[in-house]
């Protein structure tokens, strides 16, 4: 899928979404296509994505038909995808699915199969003690796992350095691990697709 | 005295009817390896295929492992599971090595990894010696293994009060709580040991989340 056919995509949900017709929370990509493009191009359809609660283009990008994932949507379960015939999962808990990566990580070593888990994180779980845990045990035993951070700096509304102390990202010491992180800003809010929906 | 009248008086009890695996129990109470034990009753001539072992709580609690442990899919994971420490520790022995992970004291990575396991196809028994252990890996339980249905089997204990009470923060009993917390997952109290084999095989079968408690009081009897 490319960048347009991705934004289109974001943009009739938000149209279903602003026309009242999808009554649950939504948390829309934007700005961020050409960023996850690059980092699909590594992702192979045997290959593990775990995600939060923004999940759409990597859905899409992982090759969940968008029939598919609109129906999904619709039933609202937007904000903790699931499609196991496609390896993705997400969750509406900040850091959930990030443990669960690590073990399905530890699977594909333990059986010795050729398939990788890409974790996709923001930058307020990357600085949770959970994903500390995580990312250590992956670099001591040496699992198959990618960490992307997906920094818009904020986390809902609050930013997340000013909240952290830090001026910038600190990075973990796992040098085996391969981090990719890259920073975006989306037109939409944290929740919704026009204004910001309190729920 | 053959190997069953030994294994008998083992278990302060008749051997009449019939749980677990005969070989594994007795290689457990008489402190043999299985292998000699096979030799034994070879010497013997003795049948044992229809033998029945009465079996109390803490060899149910073995059989049962030896049981679920003939599934390749199965791995037992958490700390004390290959290494000595709890009371779980002791009912693990016969495990194959392969199939116990020894993991580090993290509650929400442990059940989050057993999980993610799940769903590549193995079959965690994730071990928290005790309930006030569990309530660390709570958001787990409730948010997704509750809600994303794998097949793993949380082993929990309920700590035991004597011959020392540990205190408060050793010996809670949350089982109605988590009950109500996770309204999708079973829940069992294993009160006595004639449950525990048939519920271990009933939580291999059922293909979604179970939750055994046992309590540590009653491996003393």
């Amino acid at each position: 899928m490319n960048k347009d056919e991705l934004i289109a995509f974001e943009t009739s949900i938000a149209d279903e979404f602003n026309a009242g017709k999808i009554p649950y929370p939504i948390h829309l990509d934007n700005g961020n296509e050409d960023a996850l493009i690059d980092v699909f191009k590594s992702v192979k359809p045997k290959d593990w994505v775990f995600g939060s609660w923004r999940l759409h283009y990597k859905a899409l990008l992982k090759g969940v038909p968008p029939d598919e994932l609109r129906a999904a949507i619709r039933r609202g379960e937007s904000m903790a995808l699931r499609f196991d015939e496609h390896r993705l999962y997400g969750s509406a808990i900040v850091g959930g699915t990030v443990p669960i990566a690590l073990g399905t990580a530890l699977s594909i070593k333990r059986r010795g199969r050729q398939e990788h888990v890409w974790l996709f994180v923001g930058d307020m779980v990357w600085h949770s003690g959970i994903l500390h845990e995580t990312m250590k045990y992956a670099e001591n035993f040496d699992l198959p796992m990618t960490v992307v951070v997906e920094d818009n700096g904020v986390s809902v509304c609050t930013d997340t350095r000013e909240v952290w102390g830090v001026d910038r990202p600190i990075l973990c010491n796992t040098p085996g691990i391969e981090i990719i992180r890259y920073q975006y800003r989306s037109k939409y809010p944290h929740a919704g697709a026009g204004q910001r929906v309190q729920f | 005295m053959k190997i069953a009248e030994r294994v008998e008086a083992a278990l302060y009890g008749t051997v009449h009817h019939r749980e677990g695996d005969f070989l594994a129990v007795a290689a457990e109470v008489l402190g043999m390896t299985q292998e000699d034990v096979d030799l034994e009753i070879a010497r013997e001539r003795s049948d044992v295929s229809n033998l029945t072992v009465r079996m109390n709580y803490r060899q149910a609690l073995v059989a049962a492992m030896l049981e679920v442990a003939q599934d390749p899919n199965v791995v037992f994971m958490g700390q004390g599971v290959r290494d000595p420490g709890t009371f779980m520790s002791t009912t693990l022995t016969h495990v194959p090595m392969a199939q116990r992970l020894e993991l580090p004291v993290a509650e929400e990575l442990q059940l989050g990894m057993s999980i993610g396991m799940a769903l590549t196809g193995y079959v965690s028994v994730s071990v928290f010696p005790r309930w006030n252990f569990f309530v660390v890996a709570a958001s787990q339980a409730i948010n997704h293994l509750d809600k994303m249905q794998p097949h793993v089997i949380v082993r929990v204990g309920v700590g035991s009060t004597t011959p020392l009470y540990p205190g408060p923060q050793h010996v809670g009993d949350f089982s109605e709580a988590f009950r109500l917390l996770m309204p999708n997952t079973t829940i069992v109290r294993l009160e006595n040991a004639e449950s525990v084999v048939s519920e271990y095989r009933a939580a291999l079968n059922r293909k979604g989340p179970t939750v055994l408690v046992e309590f540590a009081d009653r491996y003393a009897g």
